[in-house]
């Protein structure tokens, strides 16, 4: 099946909100609102069974951007060798979307990763923790406005004393 | 589960004298880097486990958002130092995907001879690092004096033993030299007989054999 053919077939399923194919690779742009019923359509009637990455990308200062944040879901179909990327977009305050773990277990880290690192709500998510960076840390670092050398949390973190111990 | 102190003391397991609360690593030579994990135990069963990864995170992505793609090709050594070459290949390749072009057929074979030479030096390593996790030092010793050689390779290659960053966009940082190309043929040459020499130690071993 080529890759316009899967595009169709998503299209007729799902309300897209654009479809194109970059170097052979297939981007699916839904609307936040069928995020989840497009995600189980995707994986029990066109098995996309495997979920590659869940990864998110911060549009601020980008050229001709219109949205702030684009949800990345990179899937894959194990049985004929077919990816699609489903893009979501996203804008402050409304930073929350449905979890895909009842759909895919390893999402759960995937999800974690994505609020602990840009600040994305995943609704229903059973244990929604920082994963990386300590629970201390107030900011959301792989944001554009956040910068490079950080904003003294390094050098603001509580010492703890041999007394303290 | 609980992770801070504050959080155990309202578990709700807490009167449960039987289940035990360790916390293992994060630095311990069984997890081999630094992965913590909170441990729930019943006599010596683990009955839950919380890992928390967080303790070799590096921001490899923050740092790319301020280096262009030839730069950034140093990050991607130190994101796989076992086997650096292979993920600069890789790195490149995205690049050269993500820009459109295509690198000309000599810089392709010189990428798949580096990848496939840093595959056998990964694979020397890692086996090596099985058979030390079971007590086969020597084991152990004998694949890297083989990756050695393939240091020295590289080193004639690029100058780098280690942190290679021999892809550029387009192509390779220096073309292969007649000396390269004399330091590749001979080793390998050899590298047959002596991986199977090696294996035999770890395949006929009574801790493997043992374990089928």
């Amino acid at each position: 099946m080529a890759v316009s053919s899967v595009a169709s077939a998503i299209q007729a399923k799902i309300p897209v909100a654009s479809s194109d194919e970059f170097r052979g690779q297939l981007r699916v742009v839904v609307p936040a609102e069928s995020l989840e019923s497009a995600l189980r359509m995707v994986k029990d009637e066109l098995g996309f069974d495997l979920l590659v990455d869940i990864t998110c990308v911060d549009y601020l200062h980008y050229r001709g951007a219109r949205d702030r944040f684009g949800l990345v879901y990179l899937l894959a179909n194990t049985s004929n060798n077919q990816r699609v990327t489903l893009r979501v977009m996203l804008n402050e305050p409304n930073l929350t979307v449905p979890t895909a773990v009842p759909l895919w277990e390893g999402a759960n880290w995937l999800e974690r990763e994505v609020w602990d690192m840009f600040g994305i709500q995943f609704e229903g998510h059973p244990d929604l923790r920082r994963i990386l960076l300590p629970d201390e840390f107030d900011s959301h670092p792989l944001r554009k406005d956040y910068p490079l050398q950080g904003q003294g949390e390094r050098h603001n973190f509580p010492v703890l004393t041999r007394e303290e111990a | 589960m609980p992770l801070t102190e504050a959080a155990i003391a309202a578990d709700p397991e807490r009167g449960q004298d039987y289940l035990w609360t360790l916390n293992f690593g994060p630095q311990h030579p069984a997890t081999h880097t630094t992965l913590r994990l909170v441990l729930k135990l019943d006599g010596e069963r683990v009955v839950d486990a919380v890992p928390d990864i967080g303790y070799l995170h590096s921001g490899f992505e923050k740092i790319g958002e301020h280096l262009d793609y030839n730069q950034y090709v140093t990050v991607t050594d130190r994101m796989n130092y076992i086997s650096p070459m292979a993920n600069n290949v890789a790195w490149h390749h995205a690049v050269e995907k993500l820009i459109g072009v295509e690198p000309t057929p000599r810089c392709q074979y010189i990428r798949v001879i580096v990848s496939e030479l840093a595959r056998i030096s990964d694979h020397l390593l890692s086996c090596g690092a099985i058979g030390l996790d079971v007590g086969a030092f020597t084991f152990f010793l004998y694949g890297f004096y083989q990756r050695e050689q393939i240091y020295d390779i590289f080193e004639a290659l690029c100058g780098a033993r280690f942190t290679n960053s021999y892809t550029r966009v387009g192509g390779v940082l220096h073309d292969m030299t007649p000396l390269v190309i004399e330091k590749i043929r001979y080793p390998l040459n050899r590298k047959r007989q002596q991986i199977a020499l090696q294996s035999g130690w770890i395949v006929r071993a009574r801790a493997f054999q043992g374990r089928r």
